[in-house]
């Protein structure tokens, strides 16, 4: 199978290091968990909180 | 006296000033809200309510006068909402904040300054708005926000706004609010970031975004709050509470609005 292309946007303090909105392949199948662990992110910011 | 021949007496081209109302309620022995509703009903809309123009039509206004909208929180966000809720003429409001002042609210917190500094928030909640529209009751809680004081704190409200500063106290409103049958608007910030969504009863939209969070409070520990982000989220949430009082449908109704002012970029997502 071939694979998937992704627009990835990430937000607020997610961007710091990383960017905005990206174009990106993932193999078939691939989870947000997949695209998370790709780009390094801590499992505990994944879920973005605001005060 | 005859209320309404006396407000047509009073009133210049379908408007009526402040100083008037207030004389007409002291003759009639009515409140300044009482008198207010007596203008709107005959078609004459309080001066200070010129410039919500053809925004807020005669009907609107007294929808607002005679609703009641619950702020929980009265620091960063909740100062700016009770402030504007009292300007556009909501009736009641019920502030709700167990803090005092200190130096480092002075950034933001609109109800702050020097000399209120150890004082309740609510209690200059309550001053500011006595001064500023005193048709509006405000009714000022120096208290926490509790599971267990919910119905007392909130039942009669058309809505609750969200101005709080705890993720676990936040998700318990959000429960309180799907319980009692109150829509809720949340709002939440941190540095240059902000969001806002709308929950109506029955839904989980809270839940959802703070859904496997186990701490307290967010990014905001490390960004902290600078004086522009509360007033930003403060209008847009006071935008959604004027809807669900009017009985507009809310465009955040299982949305979430994130909010970036650094790259000044508003972007809606879709909660399925």
């Amino acid at each position: 199978m071939n694979d998937i292309t992704v627009t990835v946007k990430l937000f607020a303090t997610l961007r710091e290091g990383r960017f905005d909105i990206r174009t990106m392949s993932f193999f078939p199948g691939a989870t947000v968990a997949d695209v998370v662990r790709i780009l390094e992110i801590p499992e505990k910011e994944v879920s973005l909180i605001l005060y | 006296m005859d209320i309404h021949n006396e407000l047509k007496k009073a009133a210049r081209e379908g408007f009526v000033r402040a100083v008037e109302l207030r004389r007409i309620a002291a003759s009639a022995g009515i409140d300044p809200a009482s008198a207010e509703r007596a203008a709107l009903e005959a078609g004459i809309v309080p001066e200070r309510y010129r410039r919500n123009g053809a925004t807020i039509s005669i009907e609107q206004q007294l929808k607002l006068l005679d609703s009641t909208a619950a702020v929980i929180g009265c620091g960063g966000l909740g100062g700016y909402v009770v402030e504007e809720l009292a300007r556009l003429g909501v009736g009641r409001i019920t502030a709700i904040d167990p803090d005092v002042f200190e130096e480092h609210n002075l950034n933001r917190q609109l109800f702050s300054d020097e000399p209120s500094l150890g004082r309740p928030k609510v209690a200059s909640a309550a001053a500011r708005i006595a001064l500023v529209n005193p048709a509006v009751k405000i009714v000022p809680l120096y208290e926490r926000f509790t599971a267990d004081s919910a119905e007392r704190q909130l039942l009669g409200s058309a809505v609750v706004v969200d101005a709080l500063d705890s993720v676990p106290v936040r998700r318990e409103l959000a429960a309180a609010c799907t319980r009692l049958g109150i829509p809720l608007v949340h709002g939440s910030i941190a540095g240059w970031f902000g969001q806002v969504a709308v929950q109506y009863p029955g839904e989980s939209t809270l839940e959802e975004l703070y859904a496997g969070y186990k701490g307290e409070r967010g990014v905001e520990e490390r960004l902290g709050n600078p004086a522009f982000t509360p007033a930003v989220v403060a209008s847009l949430e006071t935008a959604e509470a004027c809807k669900i009082i009017l009985g507009i449908e809310s465009e955040l109704r299982r949305r979430v609005l994130m909010i970036d002012l650094l790259a000044m970029s508003f972007e809606t997502i879709s909660l399925g």
